[in-house]
């Protein structure tokens, strides 16, 4: 355990308590900060030193393969829990650390279009969110404001308003290529929406395009919120304390939520006491504590009247097609993630036999590993001695890959639980996933890999291969505490609120009602920090139980 | 995060590497063999130490490599296949560290290329965004929250 920054709050001056320092938890912190806030966040994992990531080195590739994968059940670092996902189609990804997933993000920085907060009034399904895109539109920009995000404005996927304050990076000659292949079919594209810097800011540098934005960034350029929000938030007067690991949410009698039991990294149990408790621990994180919460009082979890938490995770599923050239593409340059995307097919079209819709992205493919690791699934003589010579020398600096990720509509039945049996090394019970893609979603990735090979082949692909990531793709977790309007069927109301327990707030990922086509990150800033700033301005009528 | 694996490769276990390298990176007319490679054992230390589970995998596989009258494709799919694919996962870190291989197939690494240097042709990506900006609005406008 480590205390970060000058403030130090005892138990009884600290204003709120944040578990959770990632993306969420520091936007939170920091506006509540900034409103006079006393707040302090705990934080299981470390800071993470720009120099100690993999991504300059020429050993990159194994590294991403172990200590430095996604996966917490490959990386198993002392600050990660594993997660128990035997019975789960996905595997899920997270990075537990200063900063949070953030750190190994790709940075595609899109924001949810307007129908993905009405599904049930305008597809008859799922549930509509209880709040609008134009109830977001300016926490989105403000979000945009605060990192620094690139991008071409006028994107004609949005309404008129979406303007990135900085630049867009480079679409290079893959984007170039692809782009030809979109207008040759008519399909909309746009120039890549980034979270990261093309222009230095402060201490963070540009993009210098390594395209190894998935193994952390060399340059500070990707807004990973360790570099992009926690600096402010610590100058606005936040206290961090990392290798602090959360195993409840306290209660008073009253059912009001007191603190937090902790755990520090040499096994001692703490406690922190705040009026005013924020859960920000990832749409996996988040149920497994408010159900670790359980008390005579809330026998099924923490805020559970509703019987929503840990129901309907949602992770969105990726088809992906691997696309080779004749002509050079330098595809070693990034930025990795999408340096152009299209939202085409994000809206429902019923005729293709799947509701909702799917958002396209170009990805490079950088190097001679990564060229015959998306051809794993040939077998090893074809891809290995003479033929592995021929693959690599054909199409290196010559293909990319297109990607479709799939809106996962929401499954009750799609849970998050606690393990009755396995522990994490603090003798916490792990989290337990049931998620099975459903048929809708298996439709709709088959769909969109026939229309990914028409793209690559309007483009002037020479060959094209199906990727199969499954089941190591489970980076978007959502939905497992969800928001809405009605107790009996949602866990938090529109501004993260708890229906049960008027003084815990969630504000990540978990409060998703639906899980749109597109990276959360955006919208999960935005939600926090409308829900932050709604809270201080409404503080005077806060019930606490001090 | 990093954590540095400790590893010595045995007799046996040498001389199984070399088998390997020159099954699966025997070399073209464009791409060196790896184990002509000046650097290859250096190649391998380094690779080795990067992932203790796939390290596993190299050393049991190039031990039972050197254990076999001949090393063929075939000999390996008879081998437990997930612990193949590690060693092959090994092998190929290795053999694509070096600057001489790198260099015959056209590869430069990944490299700083500040994009504030290279921001591409933004003449040329009006010009191409034309028609999809012509096509207008493509998003669904909702009804106001009731």
């Amino acid at each position: 355990m480590s205390r970060n920054g000058a403030a130090h709050y005892t138990d009884a001056d600290r204003d709120v308590l944040i578990i959770g320092a990632g993306p969420s938890g520091v936007t939170s912190a920091r506006v509540l900060a900034e409103s006079g806030f006393k707040v302090t966040v705990l934080e299981q994992g470390d800071w993470t030193n720009l120099a100690d990531y993999p991504s300059t080195r020429p050993d990159r590739e194994l590294l991403v393969a172990g200590p430095w994968n996604p996966n917490p059940n490959i990386r198993r670092a002392p600050s990660d829990y594993p997660v128990n996902d035997d019975e789960s189609d996905v595997h899920t990804f997270m990075y537990n650390g200063v900063g949070g997933s953030s750190i190994l993000f790709a940075a595609e920085w899109p924001r949810m279009i307007p129908s993905d907060f009405r599904v049930k009034t305008l597809d008859g399904i799922a549930d509509d969110w209880p709040l609008t895109y134009e109830d977001l539109q300016p926490y989105y920009e403000m979000i945009d404001e605060m990192i620094g995000v690139s991008g071409r404005g006028g994107n004609t996927a949005y309404p008129p308003g979406e303007a990135p304050p900085q630049p867009p990076l480079p679409i290079g000659r893959i984007g170039e290529v692809a782009a030809r292949g979109m207008n040759r079919l008519g399909y909309q594209w746009w120039p890549g929406t980034h979270a990261i810097l093309s222009r230095a800011m402060g201490n963070r540098g540009g993009c210098a395009r390594w395209a190894t934005c998935s193994s952390g960034c060399p340059e500070g350029a990707k807004a990973s919120f360790d570099v992009a929000m926690w600096p402010a938030a610590i100058a606005a007067g936040v206290e961090l304390i990392t290798g602090a690991r959360a195993r409840q949410v306290t209660v008073s009698d009253k059912g009001l939520a007191t603190g937090a039991t902790w755990i520090d990294r040499k096994g001692v149990e703490r406690h922190s006491a705040a009026p005013i408790v924020i859960v920000c621990a990832n749409g996996i994180g988040t149920p497994r504590l408010l159900q670790l919460s359980s008390s005579s009082r809330f026998p099924d979890g923490l805020g559970n009247s509703s019987g929503y938490v840990g129901r309907n995770l949602m992770m969105h599923p990726v088809a992906t097609v691997f696309g080779a050239y004749e002509d050079e593409l330098e595809s070693w340059l990034g930025p990795f993630g999408q340096p152009i995307w299209s939202m085409q097919f994000a809206e429902t079209n019923i005729d293709r036999g799947f509701r909702r819709g799917a958002k396209w992205t170009i990805a490079p493919v950088p190097g001679p590993v990564e060229i015959l690791q998306r051809l794993a699934s040939l077998p090893l003589a074809e891809r290995s001695g003479a033929a592995g010579h021929r693959l690599v020398e054909r199409f290196q600096g010559k293909c990319f890959e297109w990607s479709a990720s799939v809106e996962d509509l929401p499954v009750f039945d799609n849970t998050v639980t606690l393990d009755p049996e396995r522990t994490d090394s603090d003798g916490i019970p792990i989290p337990k996933l049931r998620y099975t893609m459903s048929e809708e979603s298996r439709r709709a990735l088959d769909w969109n890999i026939d229309r990914l090979v028409e793209v690559h082949e309007a483009s002037g692909a020479t060959f094209t291969h199906r990727v199969d990531y499954m089941p190591e793709m489970g980076w978007h977790l959502l939905g497992t505490a969800r928001c809405g309007d009605d107790p009996e069927t949602s866990v938090v109301d529109g501004y993260g609120r708890s229906h049960d327990v008027p003084n815990l707030y969630v504000f990540d990922g978990s409060v998703f009602v639906t899980s749109s086509s597109v990276n959360p990150t955006s919208t999960i800033t935005a939600f926090a920090l409308r829900a932050a700033e709604h809270l201080a301005e409404n503080a005077a009528n806060q019930r606490t139980p001090l | 995060m990093t954590v540095t694996v400790n590893v010595s490769l045995t007799g046996r276990a040498r001389l199984g590497a070399i088998r390997l390298a020159d099954l699966w990176f025997p070399g073209s007319a464009v791409s060196p063999a790896m184990t002509a490679l000046p650097e290859y054992a250096a190649l391998l230390d380094v690779a080795l130490a990067a992932n203790a589970e796939l390290t596993a995998a190299f050393l049991e596989i190039a031990e039972r490599a050197a254990d076999v009258a001949e090393l063929t494709a075939q000999t390996l799919e008879n081998w437990p296949a997930d612990v193949v694919e590690g060693a092959y996962t090994v092998a190929m870190c290795a053999y694509y560290m070096s600057k001489a291989v790198r260099t015959a197939i056209g590869y430069p690494g990944q490299q700083r290329v500040p994009a504030a240097r290279d921001i591409g042709n933004p003449a040329l990506i009006e010009e191409l965004l034309a028609p999809v900006l012509a096509r207008g609005a493509l998003y669904v406008a909702t009804p106001a929250l009731q």
